[in-house]
C-alpha cells in the first residue's frame, strides 16, 4: 500500500473512508426503509404546503415513487454530507500537509511537485468515488428491500452527479489549499460557497434577480431537474466536468510554481 | 573540480523582509561544510532553497553542477536531506515511512536500513506520533541516510539527540565523508559541528560574514594559556611578545593569551624552564562571538 502517494494516501485515509462509506451506506439504508410510510403519509401532507418552500422541500408526488423518494431524501440530503467530507479531506491532502510539515519532507524526495499535486488529487476523487459507491449500493439494496426497484442505470447517473458536484467543491478547497497553502481558508472558502451555491440554487425559481447568478451557480448543474426521475441532462454533466478541470489546472499552475512554507 | 553545491548571489527577499542576501559559497566533494548562524540568520532559507522547496528572489544555486530550478528532481536523487523539525505522517510506523521513501526514490535497501537503526538505537515498529522528538529525528536520519547519497544536507540535525547517539551520528558522518560522500549541516549549536567540520561559513541577518576552513579560522584565534615556570625573566618576555596579551603572574602561573601560529610561541618558551602548560582550545562560540561582535 506504500508503492507511491496515490496509494500511500489512500492508506492513510483508509479510516477516513471506511467511516463516511459504512455511515452513509447505514443511514441510506435507514432512509429508505421509510419510504412506504412516506408514500402513503408525508407526500399527501406535502400537498398543504406553500409553494415558495416546496422548492426546498420537493412536490409530493415526488414522494409516491421510489424515485422521487430516493432523490429527495438522498440524492439532495447526501451531497451536504459528501461534500463535507470532501473539503476536509482535500484541505487536509495539501493544505494541511505544508501545515503539519510533512509536505515538505515528501517534496525533499526526487518526486515532482506535479506528480505529488496529481496522485493525491486522484485520491481524493477515489475516496469520494468510494463513499459516492456506497450510497449507490444502500439506494439499489434499500429499494429492493422495500420492493420497489429502482433502474441500475439512472441511479448510477445520479450517483455519479453526486460524485462531480461533490468533487467541485472538493477541488475548490484543494486547489486554494494547493495555491495558498492555507488548509483553514481554502476550507472555509470551499464551505461558504458551496454554502451559497445552495442558496442561489434553491431560491432562483422564486427569486427573478439570482437568475444570471443561477447560471454561475455549480449546483444549477447538479441534479435539476432531477436525474432518478427525469434522466440525464449530458449538458449538465459537462459543465461539472469543465469546472473540475479548470479547478485542477488553476490548483496546479500555481503550485508547481509557489514557495513551499518553512515550519 | 566542479563543486558540489554552488551558490552564487543569491538573495531571497519577502517582501520587504530578507530572508539571504547575496549568499555565495561553495562547496567541494568530500568535504563537511559547516552552516552556522543564530536561530533567523537565514540557514533555512538556504537551505529550502537548495532543495528547491523555495525559489531564489535573485541569483542561482547549483548542486553537482546542475541547476536546482531545473534539475531539481535529478539533484534531489542524489541528495540525503533531514529538516530540522523533522515531520513525518503520525499514522505510519517509522518503517513503514522508511519503506514509502524507498520506494519513491525506487529502491529500498532493507538490511542498510536495519543497521542504521540499529546504530542509532531506533526503534521502527512504533507509530511516528508515539516517538519522543529525539526518536523522531532519528528516523528522519535513517530516511536521509538509507540511499547512501552522494550529498548529506542536514538542517540541524543532532536536536534533540542524546550525546551517545550524536557521537554515533558524528561516526557516520566521518564515514559518509570517507567514502567521498559530502555533507552539508548547519546548526547553531556551535561545539557539536566544531568535531567533524572541514569548513565553516557563519551567516547572520542572511548574510555570509565570513566562510573560511576551520583550521584557519580557529589557529589565528586568540587562546587562553598558563604556564608554571619559577623563571622570573619568562613573565617580562611573554609581555613583549607578539600575539600575546592579558598578562598575569599568580604565584608561580602566568596566564595569558595567545593570537597566533602556535610553533612561533612554542619556540619562545622552548627556551624557559617550564612546569607545566596547559592550552585552551579555541572553540567555535569564541569565534563566532568574535565575528558577530566585529
Amino acid at each position: 500500500m506504500l508503492k507511491n502517494i496515490f496509494l500511500k494516501t489512500l492508506y492513510e485515509k483508509r479510516w477516513l473512508m471506511v467511516v463516511w462509506g459504512v455511515g452513509l451506506f447505514a443511514l441510506v439504508l435507514a432512509t429508505a426503509a421509510f419510504f412506504p410510510t412516506f408514500k402513503e403519509t408525508f407526500g399527501q401532507s406535502l400537498s398543504d404546503v406553500p409553494e415558495s418552500l416546496r422548492a426546498f422541500l420537493g412536490d409530493a408526488t415526488a414522494y409516491q415513487t421510489i424515485e422521487g423518494f430516493m432523490d429527495l431524501q438522498v440524492i439532495a440530503q447526501m451531497v451536504f454530507m459528501t461534500i463535507i467530507m470532501g473539503v476536509i479531506l482535500a484541505t487536509g491532502l495539501v493544505a494541511g500537509d505544508e501545515s503539519d510539515g510533512t509536505l515538505q519532507t515528501l517534496l525533499a524526495h526526487p518526486v515532482a511537485r506535479g506528480r505529488v499535486y496529481f496522485e493525491k488529487l486522484l485520491a481524493i476523487a477515489a475516496i469520494i468515488g468510494v463513499v459516492c459507491g456506497a450510497i449507490l449500493v444502500a439506494m439499489l439494496v434499500g429499494a429492493l428491500l422495500v420492493h420497489e426497484p429502482l433502474a441500475v442505470t439512472r441511479t448510477l447517473l445520479a450517483v455519479t452527479m453526486l460524485w462531480l458536484v461533490t468533487l467541485v467543491f472538493s477541488l475548490l478547497g484543494y486547489s486554494l489549499g494547493a495555491a495558498t497553502g492555507r488548509r483553514g481558508v481554502s476550507g472555509a472558502v470551499a464551505g461558504a460557497l458551496a454554502f451559497v451555491s445552495f442558496m442561489i440554487t434553491s431560491m432562483a425559481p422564486s427569486v427573478s434577480a439570482l437568475k444570471t447568478a443561477n447560471y454561475l451557480s455549480p449546483f444549477n448543474y447538479f441534479n435539476n431537474p432531477s436525474v432518478l426521475r427525469s434522466g440525464l441532462e449530458v449538458g449538465d454533466m459537462v459543465v461539472l466536468v469543465i469546472i473540475n478541470v479548470t479547478l485542477v489546472i488553476f490548483g496546479y499552475i500555481i503550485f508547481v510554481r509557489r514557495d513551499i512554507y518553512q515550519r | 573540480m566542479d563543486p558540489i553545491i554552488s551558490l552564487n548571489k543569491v538573495t531571497k527577499l519577502y517582501g520587504n523582509n530578507v530572508g539571504t542576501k547575496n549568499v555565495s559559497l561553495e562547496v567541494q566533494k568530500g568535504s563537511i561544510f559547516g552552516f552556522l548562524g543564530p536561530n533567523g540568520a537565514g540557514k533555512t532559507t538556504t537551505i529550502s532553497m537548495m532543495m528547491n522547496l523555495i525559489k531564489p528572489t535573485t541569483g542561482t544555486i547549483k548542486l553537482f553542477g546542475l541547476d536546482t530550478q531545473t534539475s531539481g528532481l535529478h539533484t534531489r536523487s542524489r541528495i540525503g536531506y533531514l529538516a530540522g523539525d523533522m515531520a513525518l505522517d503520525k499514522g505510519l510506523t517509522g518503517w513503514q515511512q522508511l519503506e514509502y521513501f524507498g520506494n519513491l526514490r525506487g529502491r529500498f535497501d532493507k538490511k542498510y536500513v536495519h543497521d542504521l537503526a540499529d546504530r542509532l538505537e531506533c526503534k521502527l515498529n512504533k507509530k511516528f506520533k508515539t516517538l519522543s522528538r529525539g526518536n523522531k529525528q532519528k528516523v528522519g536520519l535513517i530516511a536521509a541516510l538509507m540511499h547512501k547519497p552522494e550529498l548529506l544536507v542536514l538542517d540541524e540535525p543532532t536536536s534533540g539527540l542524546d550525546p551517545l547517539i550524536q557521537s554515533e551520528f558524528n561516526k557516520i558522518i566521518l564515514e559518509h565523508k570517507a567514502h567521498g560522500g559530502t555533507v552539508f549541516i548547519s546548526s547553531h549549536i556551535l561545539s557539536e559541528v566544531q568535531e567533524i567540520c572541514d569548513h565553516v561559513a557563519f551567516i547572520r541577518a542572511g548574510r555570509i560574514i565570513t566562510s573560511r576552513p576551520l583550521m584557519e579560522i580557529t589557529s589565528n584565534l586568540p587562546r587562553q594559556i598558563r604556564i608554571t615556570s619559577n623563571d622570573k625573566t619568562l613573565h617580562a618576555k611573554l609581555k613583549s611578545q607578539k600575539g600575546v596579551s592579558e598578562v598575569k603572574i599568580v604565584g608561580g602561573v602566568i596566564s595569558c593569551t595567545y593570537a597566533g601560529h602556535a610553533d612561533l610561541l612554542l619556540k619562545v618558551l622552548s627556551r624557559y624552564k617550564i612546569t607545566d602548560i596547559s592550552i585552551q582550545p579555541t572553540d567555535l562560540e569564541t569565534v563566532f562571538m568574535e565575528y558577530y561582535h566585529a
